[in-house]
């Protein structure tokens, strides 16, 4: 089927749909049996009997004239003893009576609506529904397969009246397009299978199938050159569709059940609902009881919604957006139902009394609709004003839950991007969806737009943040925004796309998300390098800090080389000269002797610098250990000391080696200080071993001094150890007095050091 | 026939230290500038003395004296010093090492010292008693 049948289609369509709606008005339908009774027809059965009464028709009564043509001249007489439609007859009652009775249309209410007035509707909004998905869908195949079953539903139960009327189009175009609409929907169901990737379980030669309704049409021709023929031919007619029928409802159920999918569920409900009015409320209790709860007219429109339903499965491609808004109605409708009961019985043991039944069952209507109508509006305003929706399957949150979890795992942002873009297509059911990045400073788009869909810059620059903008075919939602890009969400499908409100909040919140989550990477981010930067730069961290010690280092630095100029380097001096006059000596026999006295003061020399250097760095320390060092440095001492030195050592073991040159300075602090200052006769020094620490105790029966002066002289390199001791975490104690000695204990806890490190370090 | 290996980390006290030992075809020198080597090093080929200075940055004499008897117990070291060797006398009763030689010792006491060492002799200095 290709759009150029639209029109002559619809050519067709107005031309034969005119003559049709012309018949059903030109006479109102009356169907009134007839018998042949001694040559004159007599009236057997009214159909429409009230109007009958009216009229004052009734059984017996002979006909004389029908449109003001004698009887007998008219022609279907001949193979059908029925009045089917009149604008005058003329009837002779029993009593001798001739009554002329004029026929209008609204003398048989029931006629004119059933007839004249629903078929007619019926066959305008067929037209309009037409046009509008010719016009809205864009000729998709599926669309055009839809308008012609559309059109010829219409054309066949606009012509079942007039083909009742045994008018000869009338007949023709009824068989036909009885048929045309089972065959066109067979092919719109093969169509659309293949559109929702369906398995279509039967065979692919539909167009083997339009020979049908030709049949039907040449039968109709041949009825009616042979109108006697007629009953058999709408027989045949009728057994093909009903086998059309059954074929079409056992594919719909097998590929169901096969399948199961959604959109082939609405599908058969669509095709299946409308039959059971007519299945339950006429047929059965007609076979059953011989009587029926709803006429075969009333009952048999509902089948006129089968085209209609199908135009859900055009209008919204996504079928998922019918089941929501049905099961929504449903969830509405239940619970007003449910009230409206409770409300309506309430209403009947109050006032029952007063009320007819007539004003009980309005009222109740009216409730019903009220709330349904309530629900609704309730819906619109909590949208708008709260952002709260009605949720068919309650897993909005779930979803968006379980979006915002895989989301969270990723680590980069291009990442997150795809993974939200896939999230947001898989929930959404849609088929393109991606993320559109856009360079403020180029004013140019990064990422690819599609080769579908162009996004006008102007409107990247414009959306703002939250929001969510429709534009032409597609949807596009801020996402984010930094200093040089912005960020989109564009969502498309199938150049036709309609978000509901509740995938809009969802889409809406998910992208608060998104958009927080964005900011918060890049903040880790920076933040991250930041920290490197500041590790980097750690050096430079405290720059009076650096300057004071590069100040002090090369204080130390001039200092020694001062001191080994005047001392070390002098004695080198002179031995060189030393030696250069015995290289330059003429007389060589006591050279041996000058040698050795040469050598003699070099080792002398060397001696001396190895002293200097022991000075700077403790010897034995880090060769063995801390108690030879100390050791060594008491033998040292007590070599120079004109008191008696006691002492005891503890062997530690301490896990920062850096203390063991800590304890070393400290007591070659106080041992010099005892040796310059303190004129004592007997030093006690003792390194005591403590529970994670260690302690010095140094004693003196010395000059002692006024530990304020020590203090503010900054003498005698007390301040030094204390603030040596306290940048351990120690604890440094004096006590002297002019004359009473000295008394110094030095406490140092590891563990405490080595807590405080920790905490920094952390 | 004597063969020692010389580990000091300064490359002209290695020179002149094994220059020492030139005149003495009996004694087979070798040396090693990078303390850290020598373990690798003797496991193929073994020496019967090693002269290893104390003060050297990757690895102390003292440290490397151990490890090398840790792989051949029948080694002989002989640290080698310009510190006060006094201070490294208990070394030898400790059995860590089998002596102790000062930098500024000369060249008749150093190859004595070898020499003794070789026999299987200990050479202690007067101040050590």
């Amino acid at each position: 089927m290709r759009s150029k049948l639209f029109w002559p289609a619809i050519i067709l369509y107005l031309i034969i749909g005119f003559y049709l709606n012309y018949v059903n008005y030109s006479e109102p339908y009356i169907q009134i049996g007839l018998e042949e009774e001694n040559g004159r027809w007599v009236i057997s059965q009214l159909y429409y009997k009230d109007w009958a009464e009216g009229q004052n028709i009734s059984v017996g009564d002979a006909i004389l004239t029908v449109d003001t043509e004698p009887i007998n001249e008219l022609k279907q007489l001949r193979y059908k003893s029925k009045i089917l439609s009149a604008n005058e007859i003329t009837i002779l009652k029993p009593d001798g009576d001739l009554i002329n009775i004029h026929i209008k249309h609204l003398d048989i209410p029931q006629q004119f609506i059933y007839v004249l007035i629903i078929p007619a509707c019926y066959y305008l909004l067929t037209l309009f529904v037409a046009f509008y998905l010719h016009f809205k869908q864009r000729n998709t195949k599926l669309a055009d397969l839809l308008i012609l079953f559309m059109l010829t539903v219409s054309l066949a139960y606009v012509s079942s009246g007039v083909s009742g009327r045994m008018d000869t189009i009338g007949i023709i175009v009824n068989r036909s397009s009885m048929l045309l609409c089972l065959v066109i929907l067979l092919h719109f169901l093969r169509n659309y299978y293949s559109f929702v990737k369906t398995n279509w379980v039967f065979t692919n030669n539909i167009k083997l199938f339009y020979i049908l309704p030709f049949i039907a049409f040449i039968l109709g021709c041949v009825g009616t050159i042979y109108p006697a023929s007629n009953d058999i031919l709408s027989n045949v007619i009728l057994a093909i569709f009903f086998i059309l029928l059954v074929i079409i409802l056992s594919i719909l159920l097998i590929s169901y059940f096969k399948y199961s999918s959604p959109q082939l569920k609405i599908l058969l409900n669509s095709i299946l609902i409308p039959f059971l009015p007519f299945l339950f409320l006429y047929a059965l209790p007609k076979i059953l009881f011989h009587t029926y709860i709803l006429s075969s007219e009333i009952s048999s429109l509902f089948l006129l919604l089968i085209p209609f339903s199908f135009i859900f499965t055009q209008l919204a491609e996504r079928l998922f957006d019918i089941e929501y808004h049905i099961t929504r109605l449903r969830y509405y409708v239940i619970f007003s139902l449910i009230f409206t009961v409770w409300f309506t019985v309430g209403l009947y043991l109050i006032a029952g009394h007063y009320l007819t039944m007539t004003v009980m069952s309005g009222v109740a209507f009216f409730t019903f609709a009220s709330l349904v109508i309530l629900f609704y509006v309730k819906e619109k305003v909590d949208y708008r004003k709260r952002k709260i929706l009605f949720s068919t399957k309650g897993d909005y949150i779930h979803q968006l839950y379980t979006a915002v979890d895989k989301i969270g795992k990723t680590i980069k942002i291009n990442e997150l991007l795809e993974k939200f873009a896939y999230e947001v297509s898989m929930h959404l059911e849609l088929e393109d969806v991606f993320v559109l990045t856009y360079n403020y400073d180029k004013n140019e788009f990064i990422t690819n737009a599609g080769e579908s869909i162009t996004i006008d810059p102007d409107i990247m620059e414009e959306i703002r943040l939250g929001e969510i903008r429709k534009i032409d075919k597609v949807y596009i939602a801020f996402l984010h925004q930094d200093a040089h890009f912005k960020r989109a969400l564009v969502l498309g499908h199938n150049n036709t796309i309609q978000l509901k409100d509740e995938e809009l909040l969802w889409l809406e919140l998910l992208l608060l998300y998104v958009n927080n989550f964005i900011e918060n990477t890049k903040m880790v981010e920076e933040l991250l390098e930041e920290l490197k930067h500041m590790k980097q730069a750690d050096d430079g961290q405290l720059p009076w800090l650096n300057k004071l010690l590069w100040l002090r280092f090369e204080e130390e630095k001039y200092q020694l080389a001062q001191e080994l100029h005047d001392t070390n380097l002098q004695e080198q001096l002179h031995i060189a000269r030393e030696v250069d006059v015995l290289v330059n000596a003429k007389n060589t026999t006591d050279i041996q002797e000058k040698l050795a006295k040469i050598h003699k003061q070099m080792v002398a020399s060397l001696h001396e610098l190895r002293t200097y250097c022991e000075n700077l760095k403790p010897p034995l320390l880090d060769t063995l250990g801390l108690n030879a060092a100390l050791e060594k440095l008491i033998r040292k001492v007590q070599g120079r000391a004109n008191f008696a030195l006691i002492y005891t050592i503890d062997r530690l073991y301490l896990e920062d080696e850096r203390m063991n040159l800590m304890i070393y300075r400290l007591f070659q602090e106080l041992l010099n200080n005892a040796l310059k200052h303190s004129y004592a006769a007997s030093v006690e020094i003792h390194l005591k071993e403590m529970n994670d620490g260690f302690e010095i105790i140094y004693k003196d029966d010395g000059v002692g001094c006024n530990v304020e002066d020590i203090i503010v002289a900054e003498s005698m390199g007390i301040q030094g150890m204390q603030e040596r001791v306290k940048a351990f975490n120690g604890q440094f104690a004096i006590d002297s007095n002019i004359n009473e000695g000295m008394f110094i204990r030095i406490m140092v806890k590891e563990g405490s050091e080595t807590l405080d490190y920790d905490a920094h370090s952390g | 026939m004597i063969t020692m290996l010389i580990v000091d980390d300064h490359p002209i006290v290695l020179e002149g230290t094994k220059n020492l030992f030139q005149e003495n075809e009996d004694i087979i020198i070798d040396t090693e500038s990078d303390a850290t080597c020598v373990i690798q090093r003797i496991k193929n080929k073994p020496y019967d003395i090693y002269l290893i200075d104390i003060n050297m940055p990757l690895e102390n004499g003292i440290n490397l004296a151990r490890n090398i008897k840790a792989i051949q117990s029948n080694a002989s070291v002989i640290l080698y010093t310009g510190d006060d060797i006094t201070d490294y006398y208990p070394l030898i009763l400790e059995r860590k090492i089998e002596g102790i030689l000062a930098k500024t010792a000369s060249k008749e006491q150093i190859l004595r010292t070898v020499r003794a060492i070789a026999n299987g002799e200990i050479v202690l200095p007067k101040n050590f008693l």
